[in-house]
């Protein structure tokens, strides 16, 4: 708007400047036309009047000359000096006609008028009301209330007998003739005491109505200019010749000129404010593009290069504005650099943290959020100063950096510590990655000179169980962390879950990864009988955990629950090593049993498992055939294709594999048929009530006969009495495993039962 | 107009002054009369006619208008009742002599020379002569029944030769006021010697065009 208002203020300051001088030149031209056209009416009417004089006196010299003419005809004078009346009238007649007289009148020798022509009858004499020298040889008279030019010749024979006065009607015709002259409009007016008496004129119009005392003065009046002769000014009598210059057409020879001095100003004005459009928009847009990006820079959108391709101080300006711009967007960069990170770490601080979990909880997915302190920050800062502190921190950060998992947020916030969000994680699975951060933080490291291992505590609070406020959540996790403490509540979790099944799988998974270490956990290895021999030669291996508080913790809880957190693998691990360390150990004595271990769905996502496994077996130099594989039918359906993968492998490596839990799943034998397995095992839940139930009979029953169809073996687990032995021994089932037949036991513990039971069960 | 005598150095009286010298005019019986005629103004009066009665009648003349440069000469002409009247034209170029006046209309149409007959006054009265080709010609016959008649020469100077002593009625008589008839001065002793005769009359002065034309006086003095 404002740009558009500079531009209009230009536009209006040169057109109006333009019309200004145009309208003054306009106007000057207008006026001096003006005058002039006054000028020249008035020299038309000063030459008119003039010449209307000289006219007057010319004709009045004309009539004198023919007057005298007549005066000295011999015959005229004989019947004058006779007194001859009759032929005197007849001659003044004539020559009346002759020289286009009005009146003719003859004065005897005492000035007595004998003869007026115009009368009927020779003593009937006009009255001659007044009369007043007019030239040389002219009068004007007013003679019966009429005007005349009168002219006059003194009749002598030759001593003067009288005077013959010839007189001209001072009418209409006349002031038409003197007005083709003299090309003024006339009119002869004759008054008596100011009352007209006779008014002759060239014109209709009012225009010569006028006051006659104006004498002489020239006027302007209904655009002409007037002026006023006196004719005769005698008494009470008057009269005037007005004349009158017709400004209109003087004023019209003028109109074709100002018209194109209108149309030229016109075409001037148009032309200049076309131009002062252009000018003022070659200045304006600039202008308003200039605004435009500079109204961008201050949206903050920095991106678009202001540039203008001209060498004036516009472009100038461009390119001090695009210099602006780049300034502003790299301080702003570095602005918001150090109003999102700390300084000391170059982590985000808890601003990011805030806003990342605003967006997360706006968008509906939960996640964890965890703090983390150091406890020794206090001590550390009075006994090293806060640059070692520092130092230690920067350090710190260095060392978890590189452990996180990508979608993870780490911030350090100032007198908060780190602040960990975990968008998407579960709190269990949380609490293992916070506890392996801990770990990390709390490994011995080198701080200036000084190796020392610090002792971190970590706040847990998820959403949206928790809340759904960032700043609640933020005050949520603060609250936790107060409520850590070293040990093994160094991962505390917001209050609000204080529930003990809660809490104790809060412990669980953060102390089953410690659990190998700490020597809690062990191998049980529960016999499976050949059905058909009658013998044991295999035996399944399952992992038992001693918690040093809690005590037993039975499979189905931990497994879940390192399934859960991804601990699984670590487990799986361990197992491998301590199944394969015991089937050294067997076959060095001599027994040879084929062990049987389960692995997870996770194990089988691994691609590098196999390998792994086939590593493993050759350093403890065991040939794979000892080894069997459990896998349960859900991990095998989660993925088939990529399940398949990694089984062929562990297949071309001579592993036995099982299909564990069999019908708890929604599988097919069709499916199973496709995988490279050789055993199938019976979900213990379908052989617990074997005999009881003849709808469980049916499908172990029609199970057993597919399963045989298709080339696999069967394995029943769950057997806890004779009669479903003997049942399964009758179905031809090939192999069984339960409480019935043994218990699982500790390797030395089966070594002993083996011994003891051999041949009970054929 | 022989014997004609000038009075140069003549002291100038009025009438009661030529009254009164008149006393001592009378020396011899007869004696050629000279008399100083002036206008009202004391001016020497030119073409002043004085007419005498009771005095016998001067021998006849012969009368001559002659026109020399085209001027009437005399101006004025006095001639007795019944006399002939000569018109010679002394001009190179003709002239249209006439009168329209009732003593006597008459018309010489273009003459030269002696070509024109002599012209006839029977009636007393005066004849105003023109040419009809020379408007400025103007001349004036006085024809009267006086037997005794002089016209005052440019001087004012008249002279009566041979008029018998004593007193004798007296007319005067201008063509400046050629329609009055001569006016009786009454009975004048002309004898006497240096007598000037003061006439009630303004010598017309040949003045500049006036103001006012002829009508236009005439009409100013009816108003």
């Amino acid at each position: 708007m404002r740009m558009r208002y500079l531009r209009t203020r230009l536009i209006l300051t040169s057109v109006g400047l333009l019309a200004l001088v145009l309208g003054a030149v306009f106007l000057v031209v207008y006026t001096a036309t003006d005058v002039s056209a006054k000028r020249q009416a008035q020299q038309h009417l000063q030459v008119g009047s003039n010449v209307f004089s000289n006219l007057l006196e010319a004709r009045a010299r004309e009539l004198t000359s023919a007057t005298e003419i007549l005066v000295a005809d011999f015959g005229f004078r004989q019947a004058v000096a006779t007194g001859d009346l009759p032929t005197i009238r007849s001659a003044l007649l004539n020559q009346v006609r002759r020289i286009g007289a009005d009146q003719a009148m003859l004065f005897d020798a005492q000035g007595v008028m004998r003869i007026a022509s115009v009368k009927d009858g020779i003593a009937a004499p006009v009255d001659v009301q007044a009369l007043q020298r007019f030239s040389d040889q002219a009068m004007i008279a007013i003679i019966d209330d009429r005007p005349y030019l009168l002219v006059e010749a003194v009749v002598r024979a030759p001593v003067t007998l009288g005077q013959v006065a010839m007189a001209f009607s001072l009418d209409e015709a006349l002031a038409h003739e003197l007005q083709k002259l003299t090309g003024l409009e006339i009119r002869f007016v004759s008054s008596h005491d100011d009352a007209v008496m006779s008014s002759y004129s060239t014109m209709t119009s009012s225009v010569l109505e006028m006051d006659a005392e104006s004498g002489g003065q020239m006027q302007e009046s209904e655009g002409y200019l007037t002026t006023v002769i006196a004719l005769l000014d005698q008494a009470d009598y008057r009269v005037l010749a007005q004349l009158a210059s017709p400004m209109a057409e003087t004023l019209a020879s003028f109109d074709l000129l100002k018209r194109e001095l209108l149309i030229i100003t016109l075409i001037a004005l148009l032309a200049s404010s076309l131009l002062a459009v252009h000018l003022s928009g070659s200045l304006a847009r600039p202008v308003a593009l200039l605004a435009e990006a500079a109204t961008r820079i201050g949206r903050g959108d920095y991106t678009g290069q202001v540039r203008l391709e001209r060498n004036d101080e516009l472009g100038l300006l461009a390119e001090r504005i695009d210099a602006m711009r780049s300034g502003i967007a790299e301080r702003e960069d570095l602005i918001m650099h150090n109003a999102l990170h700390d300084p000391l770490t170059g982590l985000p601080n808890i601003g990011v943290v805030r806003s990342q979990l605003d967006d997360a909880i706006a968008s509906g997915a939960g996640g964890v959020l965890a703090q983390c302190n150091l406890l020794t920050a206090d001590l550390l800062l009075k006994a090293r100063g806060q640059e070692f502190l520092d130092a230690l921190i920067r350090q710190s950060v260095a060392s978890v950096e590189g452990v996180l998992p990508p979608n993870a947020l780490l911030a350090w916030q100032p007198g908060s510590g780190f602040l960990l969000l975990l968008k998407g994680y579960e709190l269990e699975e949380a609490v293992v990655l916070i506890d392996g951060l801990l770990a990390r933080l709390g490994e011995k490291m080198q701080v200036q000179d000084i190796k020392l291992s610090s002792q971190w505590l970590a706040g847990l609070v998820t959403w949206p169980l928790h809340g759904r406020d960032p700043q609640e959540l933020l005050r949520q996790v603060s609250i936790a962390l107060n409520d850590a403490a070293p040990g093994a509540d160094r991962i505390a979790v917001y209050q609000a879950q204080r529930d003990q099944a809660y809490q104790r799988r809060i412990r669980l998974a953060r102390d089953l990864r410690y659990a190998p270490q700490y020597r809690e956990l062990s191998v049980v290895f529960q016999p499976k009988l050949d059905l058909a021999s009658g013998e044991v030669r295999q035996v399944e291996a399952l992992m038992r955990w001693k918690h040093s508080e809690l005590g037993v913790i039975g499979p189905d809880e931990f497994i879940t629950l390192a399934e859960q957190t991804g601990s699984i693998g670590m487990l799986t691990q361990w197992m491998m090593a301590a199944v394969l360390s015991q089937l050294r150990s067997w076959i060095d004595h001599g027994i040879h049993l084929q062990v049987a271990m389960n692995i997870s769905a996770r194990d089988l996502d691994d691609p590098a498992f196999p390998q792994r496994m086939e590593r493993m077996l050759r350093a403890q130099q065991i040939s794979p055939d000892y080894l069997s594989l459990e896998v349960t039918e859900s991990a095998v359906m989660r993925d088939p294709q990529r399940s398949l993968d990694s089984l062929l492998a562990l297949r071309e490596l001579g592993i036995a594999l099982a299909v564990d839990d069999y019908g708890t799943g929604y599988s097919s034998l069709a499916t199973l048929k496709s995988l490279p397995v050789q055993d199938l095992k019976i979900d213990k839940s379908f052989v617990l009530q074997l005999a009881d139930n003849s709808d469980d009979a049916v499908i172990v029953k029609s199970t057993i006969e597919l399963a045989h169809n298709m080339g696999l073996k069967v394995i029943a687990e769950g057997i806890e009495n004779a009669r479903s032995l003997s049942w399964l021994k009758e179905r031809h089932c090939d192999v069984a495993q339960g409480y019935f037949i043994s218990r699982p036991l500790p390797a030395a513990d089966l070594e002993r039962w083996m011994a003891e039971t051999r041949g009970t069960f054929v | 107009m022989q014997n004609r005598l000038t009075a140069r150095g003549v002291r100038r009286f009025g009438l009661l002054a030529l009254l009164l010298s008149g006393q001592f005019g009378w020396a011899c019986h007869t004696m050629a009369a000279q008399i100083r005629v002036t206008d009202a103004d004391g001016l020497p009066l030119a073409n002043a006619v004085l007419l005498v009665e009771g005095v016998p009648p001067r021998a006849e003349d012969s009368y001559v208008m002659d026109q020399i440069d085209r001027q009437f000469v005399p101006h004025t002409l006095v001639v007795p009742v019944g006399a002939q009247v000569d018109f010679p034209n002394s001009d190179d170029v003709r002239h249209h002599v006439y009168s329209f006046s009732e003593a006597k209309p008459f018309e010489l149409r273009l003459f030269k020379g002696e070509e024109a007959p002599p012209v006839t006054f029977e009636r007393p009265g005066v004849v105003v002569l023109g040419c009809n080709i020379h408007d400025a010609m103007v001349g004036y016959i006085l024809v009267t029944e006086h037997p005794r008649f002089a016209v005052s020469d440019a001087a004012g100077q008249v002279l009566l030769p041979d008029l018998p002593e004593g007193k004798w009625p007296v007319s005067w008589w201008h063509p400046d006021q050629f329609q009055q008839a001569p006016v009786a001065l009454g009975e004048l002793d002309l004898n006497q010697r240096d007598q000037t005769l003061s006439l009630p009359i303004s010598a017309t002065v040949e003045a500049p065009a006036p103001a006012l034309s002829p009508l236009q006086q005439r009409f100013k003095s009816l108003q």
